[in-house]
């Protein structure tokens, strides 16, 4: 049996680095995602993972255990994201990289929550309708796409989400409607400019 | 309930975070109101496309990365105990890395006073990439005589710019005319051309930000109007002056036709509020008239019988103050919302984009009549994003200017 995330980080605490590779192994996809949603891109989601676990390291030993781990995790890995738009605005640099998402090798568990193994076919096709709403994603200004991500992606509380941004439980209702607007604006936009079939048609 | 009101909370109903009532009240609304109800359909449907994403798994080897990264901290940063061996080896690589990294800061700099910043160098024809960091490598401190040619060829820009004894600018235009070949350094670095800084004369390159912004513009040659790529019937007005400072676009000069820097400092507030108002017969009436003045607009009644108003921001406390007299007045909900940050990613998204267009166009001279498709797909692609971050500005703005009030009547 795996040990409990608690007695993990009980032992990190006490220098077990075993205990904390166990840690980065159970959760790494989980903060990888959340990252890759957020910055669209694997180079720069695996930077940011990286740097994820690197403060979730650091700031362990203020963990008190008032939450869970996974959920201070999270909130660790929100905060990542929000620093990322703030170092990004004070050095306003340029991309546009526009990495396609690796169906191959970076998407795992497709089926995840379903009971079938899908056809070649549905696969392409949910695979197609992935990227295209993971563009949708990356044309969204930084504050909407973190809050859609801590919202849908990570399925953070609306009082969690005012913790991570510092603002009140109203304007977390208010951002999230407009984001969610700007979300499906953008979606409903690119179904239209590519005729793709998507679940909305139906 | 409105359908507008009902819209409004659509997103909060769908979590469940709305109060008893208010949830029980849309609920009802959407049994009757079809529009309504396919709006909500189309919000659950997208928000289930968005948790159905997969989960990505990084790269294999990324634990491994981590627990070195982690050795590599500064013991002083690391907690936990680490077995001495570890620890001395670690500080040992932290230490030459130091000095490696301090040693490298100071050739650049040196570097950087002696030739100017690496952007300046000349380039390549080639489809502009551009770098995500510009302290990456690749962008070597190299710098050919070929700027001083450039300031040699247009003398006259600096006599006659009124930007200020601290600027010195150029259009690009200026250096594809005055040397066939050289495209100023501009695509492939990254749009960072147009200041030119002698190496004389380095303390040029500093840049007041927000200065004689207007001034430029008005000075600005009209660099797209005979570029078959550009449709400036949007009213895409971007001119072709970037100011560099410390190596960072601190100020581009004109993106789109947003307003400029005015307005940055301001605070962004959306204001609501829902009244109660308690008073004689005539409140109706007088609400109507009160609403003809001061440039409040009744916006609409609301099923109860109530209205609503919107009021210039500027007026919202007067408004309410003269509600006051009108009858016992009670405030219920009110909602202020500072949306400032949101304002200023739109339009930092906005200037990174008319960036990009400008690499874009410069890229589509360089080509001349027969650019790559897939430039000019690029640049499409550019506008449709400045359009839509335009657009969410005029939003924002028009929300921040009015204040929304309910007024339930007795």
């Amino acid at each position: 049996m795996q040990p409990s995330d608690d007695i993990l980080v009980k032992r990190v605490k006490n220098g077990d680095m075993d205990a904390f590779e166990l840690l980065v192994r159970r959760y790494e996809n989980k903060v990888y995602t959340v990252a890759y949603r957020f910055l669209g891109s694997h180079a720069d989601a695996s930077d940011l993972a990286q740097e994820t676990f690197l403060r979730l390291y650091q700031a362990l030993p203020s963990f008190r255990g008032e939450s869970s781990f996974v959920t201070w995790l999270y909130s660790v890995t929100a905060n990542a994201c929000r620093d990322e738009i703030r170092r990004k605005q004070r050095t306003p640099v340029v991309s546009w990289e526009n990495e396609v998402v690796n169906s191959g090798g970076q998407t795992v568990s497709l089926t995840l929550g379903r009971n079938r193994i899908p056809t070649p076919e549905e696969a392409a096709e949910q695979n197609e309708l992935n990227e295209s709403v993971q563009q949708c994603l990356n044309e969204l200004p930084e504050e909407q796409r973190l809050i859609l991500v801590m919202r849908e992606i990570q399925g953070l509380s609306y009082e969690e989400i005012a913790g991570v941004l510092k603002c009140s439980l109203g304007t977390v209702k208010s951002r999230l409607s407009r984001a969610r607007r700007a979300f499906r604006d953008t979606y409903v936009s690119k179904r239209e400019l590519f005729g793709q079939c998507s679940r909305l048609a139906k | 309930m409105q359908c507008l009101v009902v819209r409004e909370l659509l997103s909060p109903y769908l979590d469940g975070v709305l109060s008893l009532a208010e949830q029980k009240e849309i609920s009802a609304h959407l049994a009757v109101c079809p529009s309504c109800r396919a709006e909500f359909e189309i919000l659950c449907d997208l928000v289930n496309i968005l948790k159905d994403l997969p989960e990505l798994s990084p790269s294999s080897g990324f634990s491994a990365r981590v627990i070195k990264n982690v050795a590599a901290l500064p013991p002083e940063k690391r907690q936990g105990r680490f077995p001495k061996f570890l620890r001395d080896f670690t500080r040992g690589a932290w230490t030459r890395v130091a000095a490696l990294a301090a040693a490298l800061v100071f050739a650049f700099g040196i570097t950087m006073l002696m030739y100017g910043m690496p952007w300046q160098r000349e380039t390549g024809r080639e489809i502009p990439q551009i770098l995500v960091d510009q302290g990456q490598g690749e962008q070597e401190p190299v710098r050919s005589g070929r700027d001083q040619e450039l300031v040699a060829v247009n003398p006259d820009y600096e006599l006659n710019g009124n930007s200020g004894p601290e600027t010195q600018h150029y259009p690009d235009q200026a250096a594809i005319t005055g040397d066939g070949t050289a495209q100023g350094g501009s695509a492939q670095t990254g749009a960072m051309v147009g200041v030119v800084t002698p190496a004389s004369q380095p303390e040029r390159s500093s840049f007041p930000v927000g200065q004689n912004i207007n001034a430029e513009r008005a000075n600005m040659p009209a660099v797209n109007q005979d570029n078959s790529f550009t449709d400036t019937s949007r009213g895409l007005n971007v001119s072709r002056v970037v100011a560099v400072k410390e190596g960072v676009i601190s100020k581009k000069v004109a993106y789109g036709n947003v307003p400029p820097s005015s307005r940055e400092s301001e605070q962004k507030i959306i204001q609501n509020a829902t009244l109660r108002l308690d008073g004689d017969g005539n409140v109706r009436s007088e609400l109507e008239s009160l609403a003809g003045s001061k440039g409040i607009q009744m916006a609409g009644y609301t099923d109860e019988g109530g209205m609503l108003m919107k009021v210039p921001a500027g007026q919202y406390e007067t408004v309410v103050t003269s509600m006051q007299n009108l009858g016992k007045l009670t405030i219920g909900e009110t909602n202020r919302e500072d949306i400032s940050n949101e304002y200023t990613a739109y339009e930092v998204r906005l200037k990174e984009l008319a960036v990009q267009e400008q690499i874009l166009l410069e890229a589509i001279e360089k080509y001349g009549n027969a650019p790559a498709p897939d430039i000019t797909i690029q640049l499409e692609k550019v506008r449709e994003d400045m359009e839509y971050c335009k657009k969410q500005l005029l939003t924002l703005s028009s929300q921040v200017e009015y204040a929304f009030i309910q007024i339930n009547l007795e």
